[in-house]
């Protein structure tokens, strides 16, 4: 399926007239896949791993898996796609009310960055939001997620090393990133936990709106299930925001038979062009029924 | 260092009127200090040469490296007639103007100044021009994954055996890719090869506008010399648009001795918004719609 800029009018602005029309297109090429030769270089949704496949592998996350937004019915989890936060204090309640997300105010309306620019989503968003595929790999001081959505790559350093303390004041010389600072380590053997900290503030800690600052500790803990199951949960601690930690989700992931995913992109001149001929002319209506991705 | 419309704008773009403006800001918004110039680098976290190195490990160029340094090309063989009428499409950004005249006359189209992606080969071409960058290769499942600074983006080069595609975007064959489809192998104990083709024709080869075609067919050929020098040799091979095949990027690497590398992005809300209240407002044209 040619992905680009269908991919963004779909998952991004979430025109629902568009969606059909994609979700037409899977399904011819679902019902393709079986009878036609395969290509080495392409994803077949309908081609899954079948079972657990055997006991999960020690220490070991290694390989490219399905995420839940992947097309190979990879269970949703929980609170990942529409996270709840805790109780915010006036700081975190203000910032929120600043962000006008694309469900409530539609492509016309909202603020989010990555919807009207395709800025990056930064982290902890692009673990969270359109979790199509990723692949881990590893070198010997480190751990790489390499995410299908926009290609971009994730380091955390697994060499013992501590996470900068305060980002924020510029006292460790450090800038914030958007995929901020990460080191990781397997707390045993089926379970690698990620410690991040030094957050760009420019982005959203989800796609709902929520703020998150440059100091917030977000931790990821990856388990491997078994063979063809891995299961992320993702948790923020954000003091100066929110008054309790912020749960961001659990996610599934599914090994990939053929380690193949698509190019999945989103274009910053596509959604310019989209943007202006069809988002913004149609405008918003803040009393409309919620859009959802 | 605060880098991303500095990098995207003096890199790529290469326009001097704008990169007082771009200093200007990275020094208000961040007066954080860089990262001090250690001894015995000759560039941040690159060794100093000779230390001396030592002999290149057999069939390993995994780590990060610095580049591409020391850059050259061959002389551009005449295009085709195809290639030529692509090419005129372009338009540029080049220092002191665009490379068709004034800038207030020729609306540059360059997809980058919205923060299109590079694509393959002009990511690694975009490195030379901002002197600032490099890659990090990885072994993985029957791969090989090359990761680059600019952009936060990847390539993977698999080396199962498999042949590449034969004509993307035909009937049942895979899509074309902006980083197109890899395989890889070994020739000899100290080079790495890499054939790419299947290329998002969107994306040009160069900060010039020299098109591709989506059949084209690229080699790499990284040599490691030693255990600090890593080189290069890219050669395109697209008898659509060239009529002899292309040595367009000869270049070095280097060790990157700290292995880490900065985050470097091309923001595109903050190159929309430098088009649209400096750019265009200076009298300096900007065409991005896609085509």
């Amino acid at each position: 399926m040619r992905n680009l800029l269908a991919g963004v009018i779909v998952s991004v602005a979430a025109v629902l007239a568009l969606s059909s029309a994609a979700i037409a297109q899977t399904g011819e090429s679902q019902s393709n896949q079986t009878s036609k030769a395969k290509s080495p270089w392409k994803y077949y949704p309908m081609d899954r791993a079948v079972g657990p496949g055997g006991p999960a592998p020690k220490r070991d996350l290694s390989g490219t898996w399905a995420g839940p937004g992947s097309g190979a019915a990879v269970p949703r989890g929980t609170n990942a796609q529409d996270p709840t936060a805790p109780p915010m204090t006036p700081l975190g309640q203000r910032l929120f009310d600043m962000h006008k997300p694309i469900g409530k105010y539609s492509p016309a309306g909202t603020n989010d960055p990555h919807t009207r620019y395709c800025d990056p989503f930064g982290f902890p968003q692009n673990m969270t939001d359109e979790i199509r595929g990723i692949t881990i790999t590893t070198l010997a001081d480190r751990t790489f997620i390499l995410i299908q959505y926009m290609n971009i790559w994730r380091e955390i350093w697994t060499d013992g090393r501590a996470l900068p303390t305060d980002v924020e004041s510029g006292k460790d010389g450090l800038d914030p990133r958007y995929n901020g600072y990460s080191v990781g380590h397997w707390e045993d053997d089926y379970t690698f936990v990620v410690d991040t900290t030094g957050l760009d503030p420019n982005t959203w800690a989800t796609k709902n709106g929520y703020p998150h600052t440059i100091n917030a500790h977000v931790q990821e803990r990856f388990h491997r299930d078994s063979k063809n199951d891995m299961t992320l949960t993702m948790t923020m601690d954000d003091p100066k925001l929110y008054t309790k930690q912020f749960f961001l989700g659990e996610q599934h992931f599914r090994w990939i038979p053929n380690q193949m995913f698509d190019e999945f992109n989103c274009i910053p001149s596509q959604v310019q062009e989209y943007l202006k001929e069809m988002g913004d002319p149609a405008g918003y209506d803040l009393h409309a029924a919620p859009q959802r991705r | 260092m605060r880098n991303r419309l500095t990098q995207v704008i003096l890199g790529s773009l290469a326009v001097f009127a704008i990169a007082s403006f771009a200093f200007g800001q990275e020094q208000q918004a961040r007066p954080r200090p860089r990262r001090q110039l250690q001894p015995g680098y000759v560039a941040e976290g690159v060794p100093e040469m000779p230390n001396p190195p030592g002999p290149a490990p057999k069939h390993d160029i995994s780590g990060a490296w610095v580049g591409p340094q020391n850059v050259s090309r061959d002389a551009m063989p005449p295009m085709t007639a195809a290639g030529e009428a692509k090419f005129k499409q372009n338009h540029p950004y080049v220092q002191g103007g665009t490379r068709d005249g004034d800038p207030k006359e020729y609306a540059s189209n360059d997809p980058f100044i919205v923060c299109d992606p590079l694509g393959f080969p002009r990511d690694l071409l975009n490195h030379a021009v901002s002197s600032r960058g490099g890659m990090i290769f990885l072994p993985g499942l029957n791969r090989m994954f090359i990761m680059f600074e600019q952009q936060r983006v990847w390539r993977e080069v698999w080396m199962d055996g498999r042949e590449l595609p034969k004509d993307v975007d035909a009937k049942g064959a895979p899509d074309s890719r902006y980083y197109g489809y890899s395989v890889g192998h070994w020739d000899g104990d100290n080079t790495f090869v890499i054939d790419t083709t299947g290329f998002d024709q969107r994306a040009w080869l160069d900060e010039n506008g020299h098109p591709k075609s989506k059949n084209a067919h690229i080699e790499e050929r990284y040599t490691r010399a030693d255990q600090y020098n890593l080189q290069l040799v890219a050669t395109l091979d697209d008898p659509k648009f060239y009529t002899k095949p292309w040595v367009f990027l000869k270049a070095n690497y280097y060790w990157m001795k700290d292995q880490d590398f900065e985050e470097t992005l091309c923001i595109p809300s903050e190159g929309i918004e430098y088009r649209d209240t400096l750019a265009r407002p200076s009298g300096i044209s900007a065409d991005t719609s896609s085509k």
